[in-house]
């Protein structure tokens, strides 16, 4: 799987060295890949997660991931951006084995809220937005994360959450439209 | 997509492209052991190996640094009136038992090769009194007086105010007797008053002599000859100095009773010796009375006292017994309090003499209240490394102490003294210990570490007073919340 994020990302984070360290089991390098990706993977967990604890569980089992299967890194892409991807499917993965009906009902039976035409104006934090995305229903959130944050495509959501193309879309619809509204209602207050 | 759509993409977009958050400590802990599970059991192998390094080096060197007294700790307790008998109480030889009169024989060697006491006994006289194992005293006419010999450097001075209830005794002694207007008027004293140096030609008489306010009368003898101090109503009077048994080391306690001419009863022909001790918890004392004579074939017992002082007192670590509760403040800090049972446990002993010896133990117990910050070093699932610091106050309880007389390695008198102790102590505490997790709520501690103690209730039971640093371990349970 490959998507437009990784090809953004340019290879100069990749480090041969330490990617080979990871490879070999060193302790010491395997620390400092994890000092220097953790913050930022953190910050990904948690867009997918329902709260910190639940992130930091993601987090735990998507490094461990990392290190067990680095040796497949080739060094073609970005090393950050494989990393992510397997954060990203981690994150999916917990969800749909700790919460699989909640994930399809999310999907299916969520009705469709027109998007208001207004613009979205002015200022909001990092944390207001990562709480708003938060008050999503899970499978709103993830398809929303996967698309437009991730930069998967619609094909490569519905592949990964093994639901039809044109259900990703409309789940990103309403979870756009969603957002909005929220977004809108966090300025007026 | 709307030019919307594409806002609302954008905007997370960009808000989320750099976003980072912190993790904890324990993600990468967790991955680590995940990864290297032999690597992270030898490491907390080393850690726990480096505790116990450190916190048994730290009560080793706590136990093997525990302080001694040289002033032992009951010896300011005991009141002095206490640790000797009355002169009178020790001079009571009614009966002189014939194992003790060999005994005393084999002891005074020197007094039977050169007895100058008994030089004037005639042989008739010896050989009437042979055999008699007993000597009887009939006459009211006795009374004591203590003497001690002090080297100087003009001979020995004896000094009839040790110990201060001596010299009470002979105070008492003396105003009974005759004691008018601060002067001895009919004491028999014993050395004429311009003959300070008594040798062995000296005239003993004196018919007047001022009392000094310390009760010192001090008299200088020539090299081996000592004078008895007599007193007696009868104005008895010793004409040659008496002999006194060299025994060196010895506190030397000389009472002198003269037995007038008109007592009554029945004398040995030899020095006789007996011995007795105190059965008290002061010092070890031995009493050793032996019978010499005067030229004039008069029988004067002569009394030594040997006092067997106590050694160094011996402290036993301080053991401080808790129940806590442990509030946990962060990771890493925590805040105690509670409850804490403190036993200070010392003991010392006399020197072996004459299979006798006299052996005392002191218990010192406390109620407390500690006020602690806990800092863990090393968290493991079962076991936590911490040190801690704080503050504890503690009233005393009681103080119990136990003196034990052996003779020949058995117990022959025991003394049980208890008394409560008074105020409080406030103490700084530094300790580092082990902390083991019984369950979540429950765990064991054990913690070599110091007191300081900057308030002490100042009583002479407490160590305390002494120094005010301590090695002490604590143990107990602890409650978490």
């Amino acid at each position: 799987m490959f998507n437009n994020k990784d090809q953004e990302l340019c290879n100069s984070d990749n480090d041969p060295q330490l990617v080979q360290g990871c490879a070999d089991g060193d302790l010491v390098s395997q620390k400092k890949l994890y000092e220097q990706f953790s913050k930022k993977m953190m910050g990904v967990c948690l867009r997918y997660a329902d709260n910190y604890e639940d992130a930091q569980d993601i987090l735990q089992e998507g490094f461990i991931k990392i290190f067990k299967n680095i040796h497949s890194f080739k060094g073609t892409g970005s090393l950050e951006g494989w990393i992510r991807r397997i954060i990203t499917n981690t994150a999916l993965a917990v969800y749909r084995t700790s919460n699989p009906l909640r994930l399809s009902k999310g999907i299916e039976e969520l009705e469709l809220i027109p998007a208001s035409d207004s613009n979205i104006i002015g200022s909001i934090s990092v944390k207001d937005l990562l709480n708003i995305i938060r008050k999503l229903p899970a499978g709103y959130r993830i398809v929303f994360n996967l698309y437009a944050i991730e930069g998967y495509s619609h094909k490569e959501i519905a592949a990964q959450l093994n639901i039809t193309e044109s259900t990703s879309k409309s789940q990103y619809s309403r979870a756009r439209s969603l957002l909005q509204k929220m977004i809108q209602s966090e300025e007026a207050s | 997509m709307s030019e919307e759509k594409d806002e609302i993409k954008d905007l997370f977009n960009s808000a989320f492209k750099d976003f980072e958050a912190d993790v904890d400590d324990k993600v990468w802990m967790n991955i680590e052991k995940e990864l290297h599970p032999e690597s992270e059991r030898r490491f907390v192998w080393w850690r726990w190996a480096a505790a116990a390094v450190i916190i048994g080096g730290i009560s080793i060197f706590a136990l093997l640094n525990l302080p001694a007294d040289k002033e032992p700790l009951a010896e300011q307790k005991v009141a002095p009136g206490e640790i000797i008998k009355s002169q009178e109480d020790i001079v009571e030889p009614e009966t002189l038992q014939t194992d003790q009169i060999a005994e005393g024989e084999a002891r005074n060697e020197k007094i039977e090769e050169e007895p100058p006491g008994s030089q004037g006994i005639d042989a008739a006289k010896e050989k009437e009194l042979a055999g008699r194992k007993e000597i009887e005293y009939s006459g009211s006419s006795k009374t004591s007086l203590a003497i001690s010999s002090v080297p100087t450097d003009a001979g020995n001075t004896i000094v009839a105010h040790t110990p201060v209830e001596l010299s009470i005794n002979v105070n008492e002694s003396l105003v009974i007797s005759t004691l008018i207007d601060d002067t001895v008027t009919d004491i028999a004293a014993i050395i004429d008053e311009d003959t300070t140096k008594a040798d062995s030609a000296a005239t003993l008489a004196m018919t007047e002599m001022s009392v000094p306010e310390s009760n010192d009368i001090p008299i200088v003898l020539s090299d081996s000859a000592l004078t008895a101090l007599l007193i007696d109503t009868d104005m008895a009077i010793i004409n040659e100095p008496i002999l006194l048994p060299e025994q060196d080391e010895s506190k030397w306690l000389l009472a002198a009773n003269f037995l007038s001419a008109g007592g009554s009863g029945s004398i040995p022909s030899n020095q006789a010796t007996t011995e007795s001790m105190d059965m008290n918890s002061a010092p070890l004392i031995f009493s050793t009375t032996f019978t010499t004579f005067d030229t004039a074939g008069t029988p004067i017992m002569l009394i030594t006292q040997k006092i067997l002082e106590y050694g160094e007192t011996r402290y036993l670590p301080p053991i401080i017994t808790s129940i806590t509760v442990n509030h946990r403040l962060s990771k890493r800090w925590s805040l105690e309090s509670g409850l804490s049972y403190t036993v200070l446990l010392s003991n010392r002993e006399t020197p072996l003499f004459n299979q006798e010896q006299k052996k005392q133990n002191v218990k010192l117990q406390y109620l407390g209240i500690p006020l602690l910050v806990n800092f863990n070093i090393v968290s493991g699932k079962k076991f936590t490394w911490y040190t801690s610091l704080g503050a504890m106050a503690e009233k005393g309880l009681n103080s119990k102490i136990t003196t034990i007389h052996l003779s020949n390695g058995e117990t022959i008198d025991k003394l049980i003294e208890s008394n409560p102790l008074q105020g409080i102590d406030v103490s700084a505490l530094f300790g580092m210990g082990l902390d083991y997790r019984i369950n979540k709520l429950l765990s064991y501690y054990l913690q070599p570490g110091l007191s300081a103690y900057f308030v002490t209730d100042g009583s002479p039971y407490n160590p305390r007073v002494s120094r005010s640093v301590w090695p002490n371990i604590q143990t107990g349970l602890r409650i978490h919340f």
